[in-house]
């Protein structure tokens, strides 16, 4: 039996935006209330019930999408959440920019991949800025990703 | 036949919302479950800041009995014990005590040591009104909830907001400290910096936290902090 490794374009973006989500979802997981006080110091116009509904369920939309992203399981469904997901992300953090604060994006957990939470690298990372640019990134990618999608589906019903 | 890509898109709805209902229930049932969840709604503050002799005693704990002999000119402190002479009987059923948490890890490194309490104790304390509970987590968190009558002074606070915390309290002011959780260094780090650089001789920390009180009151029933 011939196995052959299908490592295109889209496979790996599908890989990158799943584990993504995946390690997203595990960091906010681990300390919810960090990730709610990271909500909080993003200063939003919204009202308070609205950030803790979101602390509470945000985390797990993105660890379904990432897990169906990585699955191969309803993918445009998972693809439309994940693209909703980065483009409230980049508009959240560009809000956070243009005011000038100075924030953990309260994204990642980098100390998962043992940085420590001093080093510059790791400072930079968790900056709003770098965090802005990252969303709006893999929104576009989502949104390439999706567009394959359809029009792979559409081809194969043709 | 082919599938017009709207038609695609029409399939879409249902699996979307079955996700975002998934996740919402899944949020609902985790962070209800889990004593360091996100609460729906903030709960009300239980607590006054520094309570009064006259206030009626809250108990969180099954059917405790306390009694607490206060502190005054004419009931003078008990040698070796900064808090008074405290009667403390427990009543008729047993209380579960509320496991103090592990300590910070071992790699890190103070420069004093305090006396650790747990939050039975320190709940007792505050009760007195005889101790300042001083909360050394990052002001959004504070915010966010906090333990009733505890007051915000962030372990990375400027030097400013130090100064400002010193004039306002006493040397002598009896102070438990406490940050998140068992593994979080910042209330050692404040509790270090205040008896180093400002003089507090008083002082103590709760080692689990935020977490701890979260603990107790899911125990007790009575929801969050403020």
């Amino acid at each position: 039996m011939k196995v052959t490794l299908d490592l295109n374009l889209k496979v790996l973006l599908r890989w990158i935006l799943g584990v993504l989500l995946i390690w997203a979802s595990i960091s906010k997981l681990a300390n919810l209330q960090d990730f709610y006080g990271s909500l909080l110091a993003y200063k939003l116009p919204l009202p308070d019930f609205f950030l803790r509904g979101t602390a509470m369920c945000l985390p797990w939309l993105e660890l379904l999408c990432g897990l169906m992203l990585l699955a191969k399981v309803q993918l445009r469904s998972a693809l439309t959440w994940a693209i909703i997901l980065f483009s409230i992300f980049v508009l959240a953090t560009g809000f956070a920019w243009a005011r000038g604060l100075d924030i953990s994006c309260g994204c990642l957990d980098l100390s998962l991949l043992g940085l420590g939470s001093e080093s510059e690298l790791v400072k930079v990372m968790k900056s709003v800025t770098f965090a802005f640019f990252r969303a709006l990134l893999l929104t576009v990618g989502a949104i390439y990703l999706l567009r394959q999608e359809t029009k792979a589906a559409t081809a194969t019903v043709r | 036949m082919p599938q017009p890509q709207s038609q695609i898109l029409k399939q879409l709805p249902f699996p979307m919302v079955a996700m975002l209902a998934g996740s919402l229930l899944l949020g609902v049932a985790y962070n209800s479950a889990s004593p360091l969840g996100v609460r729906a709604a903030k709960a009300q503050e239980s607590a006054t800041a520094v309570p009064s002799a006259t206030s009626p005693s809250r108990t969180g704990y099954g059917n405790e009995t306390i009694s607490l002999t206060m502190e005054s000119a004419r009931n003078p402190r008990v040698p070796g014990s900064p808090y008074g002479n405290q009667v403390v009987a427990v009543g008729l059923e047993p209380v579960q005590p509320v496991q103090p948490m592990q300590t910070a890890p071992a790699q890190l490194t103070f420069k004093n040591t305090f006396p650790s309490l747990v939050w039975p104790e320190v709940q007792l304390l505050q009760k007195s009104g005889e101790i300042m509970l001083v909360d050394a987590r990052m002001t959004t968190y504070f915010q966010a909830e906090h333990i009733p009558g505890a007051v915000s002074l962030p372990a990375n606070s400027s030097e400013t907001e130090l100064t400002a915390f010193a004039a306002k309290y006493p040397k002598a002011t009896p102070l438990i400290v406490y940050c998140g959780s068992s593994t979080c260094p910042m209330a050692h780090n404040l509790a270090d910096l205040l008896a180093s650089q400002y003089g507090y001789v008083n002082i103590k920390l709760m080692p689990g936290g935020f977490a701890e009180y979260r603990i107790a009151q899911a125990q007790a029933g009575t929801g969050g902090g403020k």
